[in-house]
């Protein structure tokens, strides 16, 4: 948390009912939206702020559109220059982390020449080994380190747009809406496609567990 | 049969949780400044706008104060337009009329009142923009 010497942001967050509530979301959005004044009164130090607050989820967006560790670098670069040049015109009508987020995504698209998301219809014929509630109590018994190893190894097994879905969704806590502005879906068909990851990624939580639970038998 | 995405997961949710983002090299951050520090600072598109409105002014004001008089003179070349002495009438009309309601406001039954609110106001305004209001530019600490 970020708190400045300024008598005048001291003020903002006391009249402001919402700066009470200091649980990540909304407190990292008002310190976006002061450290976007900062930089638009002039002071460059200031971005280095957000840089630092958002370069994780920025890279982790262009690699998994480009799998490639300097390709994605190099977006996440572009994106925060574009990001930079740009400020002046953010009408802050969604998060700065939104606005970034789909300046990347765009970046990192035009540099792959991809295809954008297309709409999929809802396919759940994949069978379970376990039930859903079955799953939960399993992976209850295993430790962090496993937890962590069943989840990549889950998440390896999903396309790199599902894998972008799911952690913008899950990780970084966006809504629908603000996915669908990210990358250009339809608010339905992005509730379709989480509906349809989430069936897989249990699916394939499920093999994992079947797996391992032969190799301990 | 229509099915409805809630999204609430905890278990995912907490699974995902486990599992790191990744991450650039080290001095990813520290490049990304450098570079941003070769580009002029940012302008906000609405101050771009009186930007540009302040500094095209007294040309404004110079084109205005020209059709006024060449509209209003007497030169035997703007006598030959025609309709121009129907323009002239639009032209006179139009001020008259503008220059009326500006009368009218001033002379309403609660036009001091308004008046006494709005100045208190502006000098209030002026006061805290000259010798309130800090600059931002202090280096912030973190907790």
């Amino acid at each position: 948390m970020y708190i400045f010497s300024s008598d005048h942001q001291i003020f903002l967050y006391l009249v402001t009912p919402f700066s009470f509530n200091t649980s990540n979301g909304r407190m990292k959005y008002q310190d976006d939206n002061l450290n976007i004044d900062r930089v638009l009164q002039g002071d460059h130090s200031a971005y280095s702020l957000l840089v630092a607050r958002h370069y994780e989820m920025v890279y982790s967006i262009a690699m998994k559109i480009l799998n490639n560790r300097e390709d994605a670098e190099e977006v996440a670069q572009d994106s925060f220059l574009k990001a930079y040049r740009g400020l002046g015109s953010f009408g802050r009508k969604s998060k700065f982390s939104t606005w970034l987020y789909r300046i990347t995504y765009n970046t990192a698209i035009t540099k792959t020449r991809k295809k954008r998301f297309e709409s999929v219809g809802l396919d759940d014929r994949l069978i379970m080994n376990y039930t859903e509630d079955e799953i939960h109590s399993r992976a209850d018994g295993l430790d962090e380190q496993d937890k962590r190893v069943l989840m990549e190894r889950a998440l390896k097994k999903l396309p790199e747009e599902d894998n972008l879905l799911i952690t913008l969704f899950y990780k970084s806590e966006n809504s629908i809406e603000e996915i669908s502005y990210i990358t250009g879906l339809s608010e339905s068909n992005v509730k379709v496609r989480l509906h349809r990851i989430r069936k897989k990624l249990y699916y394939e939580i499920s093999e994992l567990m079947k797996y391992q639970t032969i190799l301990e038998n | 049969m229509k099915q409805h995405f809630t999204g609430q997961d905890p278990f995912l949710k907490d699974l995902l949780a486990t599992t790191p983002l990744e991450r650039p090299s080290d001095d990813f951050v520290a490049r990304v400044m450098a570079e941003v520090e070769s580009i002029p600072v940012p302008v906000p598109v609405r101050k771009i706008f009186l930007i540009w409105i302040r500094r095209s002014f007294p040309w404004i004001l110079l084109s205005g104060l020209i059709l006024v008089v060449f509209f209003t003179s007497d030169f035997l070349v703007i006598n030959k337009i025609p309709g121009i002495a129907d323009i002239r009438q639009l032209v006179v009309t139009s001020a008259t009329s503008f220059l009326q309601s500006f009368q009218n406001i001033f002379s309403g039954k609660f036009a001091f009142l308004v008046l006494a609110i709005l100045v208190s106001g502006a000098i209030l305004f002026i006061i805290e923009r000259l010798f309130l209001r800090k600059t931002t530019s202090h280096k912030p600490y973190i907790l």
